[in-house]
This record gives C-alpha cells, structure tokens and sequence, in this order.
C-alpha cells in the first residue's frame, strides 16, 4: 500500500471566547490518487475540517491544537505566504454554492484563465481556458467562455468550478458537497466527471458529502463525522459492511435499500447533539450501548484493525454491530 | 478575452446588459455636454480673451457684441464663463481623481486587513469628518496658501474620508465572499484578491459617490475663491467671477455675477443628477 497522501491528526479547532471547541481531535487518513468520503450530519464538522485544512478558516476560529501532514509538511504550521502556495498547487477545494463561488463581474472564461496562469503550465491562458471548458464537457465552449455565473445554471459553475481546480492540478482536491443543489441527472454527471478525471490526473479527492449513497459508490474509503469529531474511519466496504462504532451502525441501518423494507423505528432517536458533551464521549447522548464510564472521559480514535480506526470504548465486546436497530432502544432514557 | 467566433449566448430572459438611461442620467449627460463645449469652444476660438480690459466698454448690458455683458473692467463675461468651465471641471476632476484612488484603497486596506490598521484609519477619518468638509479646506487653504494646486489638495482632503467609509464597509462584508475563498484555494495572494475580485464587486457605491463629489468639489472650490482663498483673481473662475461681480448687483448690473453662479449651479445639478443615475443603474443588483 502507498503511504496516506494526508494524515490528519488531533485536529482542534474552537471559536474565541467559546470552551468547546468546533473541531475536537479530529483524525483521518487520505490514501493517495484515491477518493476519500467524509460523513456527517449538517454541524458536525465537515466543511469546517476542510476549511481548517487550507487555512481558511472563518474568522474568530483557529487551531488550538493538532497536526495535518501532507507531504511530510504540517499544514497547520506552515506561515500564511508558504500556506498559500500550497493551497491550488498541493490542496485545492471546491466549494458548496457554485454560483457564489464565481466572481459575478468576470465572464467564466477570464476566471479560468486566471486559474491556469495561477498554475503556471500554459502561455496561452485562454485557449487553455476554452480546452478546459471542453474537459468538462461544457457544449459550445466558445461561447460558455463569454458568459457571466449568473447566466449559467448550477450544473454549469460546478463544472466551471472544476476546470479551475484542474488549471491549478492539486494533489488532494476537497470537494464540499459538490452535487447538493443540484438534480439528479446532473448530480450523477459530475460525479462521473470527476471520476474521470481524478483517474486522469491521480489526484485525491476528498468527498465531503452527507450523502451515503453518493460515497458509497465513489469513495474507497469513508470517515464518519459526529458533533465534531471523526468516529469512526475505514475503507468503504468494511464501513458499510461491518460498522464498529454505533453511530455508523445506526447510519447504515436508516439507509434505504432494496434488499430489505424500510424500517421507520431505526430513525436515530434523540436530536442531533447540541448540548456540551462534557468529559464523555461526544455520542454518548444518544447512544444505545452507553453506559457509566462512557461519560466520565474522552474517548479518541484508536485503531481496532491496520486501516480501521473507530471512537469507542466499547467497540471489542459490541463487535458484531447488529444493522438493524430495534424499536424501543432509547439511548437518551438509558443515558440519564 | 477575446475568442475566436465568440457569438451572443442563445439564452432567453436574461436581461440585456445595455439597458435604456434613465431621464436624470439624460439631463446630467445634457448639461455636461453643454459645459464641456462651452470650454472646448473657449478653449479653441473664445469670443474674446477672457483677460483682456477694455475701459471703453464698461458694465455693457448683455446684447449682440457681449451676449452675457461686460464686467467691471469691461472684461466679456461669456468668455470667462468659458474659460472657467475648463479651470473648474479640472478642479473637480482633480479633486475626484485623488480622493477616489487614495480613499479607495486606504479603505480596502482598511476593510481587508481589519485589525490595528482598521483602527488607525477609522480614527484619523473620525478626527477629519468632525469638521465640516468646506470648514477644512477653508482651513487647509489658509495655511498652504491659495494656488490651485492648494485649493485641489484642500478639498481632496475633505472628501477622501467618504471613499474610505464606503469601501472599507463595503470590502468588510464582501471579504469572505465564496468567490473570494474560491480565489484563495486556487492560491491567489490577498492583494490579487482585493484589487481583481472584491474591488470590482465593491466599487458602485463609491462611484456614486466620485459623482457627487465632482458637484460639491466645484461649489467648494468657487466658495473658496468667492472669499479670497481659492483662485486668485483675475483669473478666471466662476467663484472669482462672482465674487468679483457680487458687488454690481445691487446698483443693477446682475449679468457680471448671474452668469458664472449659473454655470455653477449646472455644474452640481448635471453631476448630482449622474450619482443618481448610477445609482439606479446598479441598484438592486442582479
């Protein structure tokens, strides 16, 4: 196996003035020329972990503490000038609304051609521009190149956006749920896209999505996300297929699939986690298998199997996780 | 970018970019072609030298030879009127031009940066905007002394303050845009993506502003020279030319002063009425 391109470690990220941090120890493991899925529910940290892993993060937050290796290189140690010649050359991203993401004012040939003497590979940045229009599968590049975001529809800047990370060629590309908001058919024809084009140029990309089905069908492997942290992180078959830790068990069994009826009672019980989960683990609120010494202290991802790593005290005796979860299992009664 | 064989995108409803002026933008873009002609013709083949005395024709009535009169020393008014436009669109536009670069971009500096170097501009606009804008150039002048080039950096002074609030507001929402956070993962550094990205999207209300400076900057700087501490005379300005003919009023020669307060009050109505033409143009946005 080649060395993980990216290897995130204790990554902890708060916010000024707040005690419980965004991000708390978050960990994972990008494999390199590979898709990586990255799992949760909306807040639990997903787009924040990619944001933290290019510098970006919004103001009043920062990294207290951790360490992101990429290339031998500590991402979040790096100064803010070295940082930024990292970011498009070794890490790029592409970011959630496709529109707002284009510069309004700039017809989208210009902001490709920008992209690509950001690059630096092409002395003719416009008819590299229209080239990369043409990867993308944009129909009738000639004139897209002349049009503004506003006049193209979502699909569209998706693609634009694309062509720009593919002017730059990062190594590991973050892409943050890059099909949301768009419709089914278009949805499926990015993917396909990238796929074909991740397999092109070897990059990683890192698929930041809520969508299981998507990962699941792209992704080698997947990092589950919970009320900030990772817990659990696996290759996708032993995830989906074997899950250790009981927040992806419960995930797994909402799925809906054809092999089996819909099970309305196997609906997570509890609200998703808003309250400050004190010294235990962070899903202990919910958790149907918690018992007392999963409150009283922190519990961090540790390896169960070489490339399998799971956030639970209890995962050995559990082990194996039941998909289906009955009715009647009410972790928050059991937890107080 | 130009490309070969670029044609119209085939897209319905899409509103067409040039759209129709609005009347004010029409009557602004009138008077301002009035008074650019005024000074070119002035400039080329005036109707007479605009300093030029002549005892013999005093205080003449506007008629066939002098179509505005005669001032008090039977200098053609027409012909200064003519000759002040060019001086005090100068003005204006020099007055404009620095305080709309140097307030633009202290307030991008400002808004990006945020920090000590927010708080230090804030300040020191603070300090400038507590004085009224004609108070201090009258200030400004008095102590540098009055030539043009005086009266020019007085006003730019007093305005540059209302550049640097709108762009630092304007930047300050704008700096985490998604296009921006776009920009930097594909590596650009801050100053590409203040002066390529966000100016460009946060520079309307600033232009609005550079038009109603142009207005105020005439009245300021023919206010200055009206009490003496602007242009000097003779030369021909519309401040120094009713300031000049303010005392013939009252025994009946209205035409030495009228003229020139009229070619003012044009002047600020024609560059008041384009603000608000721009305004409109790019409000709401898309």
């Amino acid at each position: 196996m080649t060395p993980p391109l990216l290897v995130v470690e204790d990554l902890t990220v708060a916010f000024e003035g707040d005690p419980r941090p965004v991000l708390d120890h978050v960990g994972l493991t990008v494999p390199d020329q590979a898709w990586m899925g990255l799992v949760g529910e909306s807040g639990s940290g997903k787009t924040m972990t990619a944001l933290a892993l290019l510098g970006l993060l919004p103001p009043g937050a920062r990294v207290v503490g951790g360490r992101a290796l990429l290339e031998g290189r500590d991402l979040l140690r790096l100064p803010p000038d070295e940082l930024r010649r990292v970011r498009g050359s070794r890490i790029g991203m592409i970011f959630q609304s496709p529109r707002s993401a284009l510069n309004p004012l700039m017809t989208v040939g210009a902001q490709i051609a920008r992209a690509v003497r950001r690059g630096g590979y092409e002395r003719k940045p416009e008819r590299a521009a229209l080239d990369l229009l043409r990867k993308v599968r944009i129909p009738d590049p000639e004139a897209r190149a002349q049009a503004y975001p506003h006049q193209l529809s979502g699909g569209m800047c998706q693609r634009v956006l694309i062509a720009m990370m593919l002017a730059v060629r990062p190594r590991l590309l973050i892409a943050d749920e890059p099909t949301t908001g768009l419709d089914v058919t278009v949805q499926a024809e990015i993917l396909e896209l990238m796929q074909g084009l991740q397999r092109e140029t070897g990059m990683a990309i890192l698929l930041v999505s809520h969508d299981l089905g998507v990962i699941a069908e792209n992704c080698q492997r997947v990092a589950v996300m919970y009320g900030g942290g990772v817990v659990e992180d696996a290759p996708t078959d032993e995830l989906f297929h074997h899950p250790r830790h009981p927040y992806t068990a419960h995930l797994m069994a909402t799925l809906v699939r054809a092999d089996r009826p819909v099970d309305l009672a196997s609906v997570l019980p509890g609200a998703r986690a808003e309250e400050p989960p004190g010294a235990g683990c962070r899903y202990a609120g919910r958790c149907p298998h918690v018992e007392a010494a999963c409150l009283s202290r922190p519990v961090r991802l540790e390896p169960v199997a070489p490339d399998h790593g799971v956030a639970c005290r209890r995962h050995a005796e559990l082990a194996p996780l039941s998909l289906e979860v009955k009715a009647g299992t009410r972790g928050r009664e059991e937890a107080s | 970018m130009a490309v070969q064989g670029a044609r119209p995108l085939p897209i319905v409803g899409v509103p067409s970019r040039r759209r129709r002026l609005g009347v004010s933008a029409l009557v602004g873009l009138g008077i301002l072609a009035v008074l650019i002609v005024l000074w070119a013709w002035g400039a080329l083949a005036p109707p007479r030298d605009p300093l030029a005395t002549d005892p013999a024709s005093q205080l003449l009535p506007p008629g066939p030879g002098h179509l505005m009169g005669t001032d008090t020393y039977g200098r053609d008014v027409l012909s200064r009127v003519m000759a002040g436009a060019g001086l005090d669109l100068a003005i204006a536009a020099s007055v404009t031009g620095v305080s709309f670069v140097v307030g633009v971009l202290v307030g991008a500096l400002a808004g990006y940066h945020g920090g000590w170097i927010d708080d230090v501009v804030l300040r020191v606009v603070d300090v400038i905007l507590s004085f009224p804008a004609f108070v201090l150039a009258l200030a400004i002048t008095a102590v540098l002394g009055n030539s043009v080039r005086n009266v020019v950096i007085a006003i730019a002074v007093a305005y540059t303050p209302y550049f640097v609030r709108l762009t630092r507001g304007e930047i300050l929402s704008a700096r985490r845009a998604d296009y921006a956070d776009n920009a930097r993962a594909i590596g650009n550094p801050s100053w590409r993506i203040v002066l390529l990205h966000l100016l460009p999207n946060c520079i309307v209300p600033a232009l609005v502003q550079a038009s109603l400076t142009m207005g105020w900057s005439i009245l300021d700087a023919s206010g200055l020279s009206f009490l003496g501490l602007g242009i000097k005379p003779p030369t021909p300005e519309w401040g120094v030319e009713v300031g000049e003919g303010a005392s013939n009023i009252v025994s009946g020669e209205w035409w030495t002063s009228v003229f020139p307060g009229l070619a003012i009050t044009l002047a600020v109505l024609s560059f008041n009425l384009l603000g608000e033409a721009i305004q409109a143009r790019f409000r709401p946005r898309r």
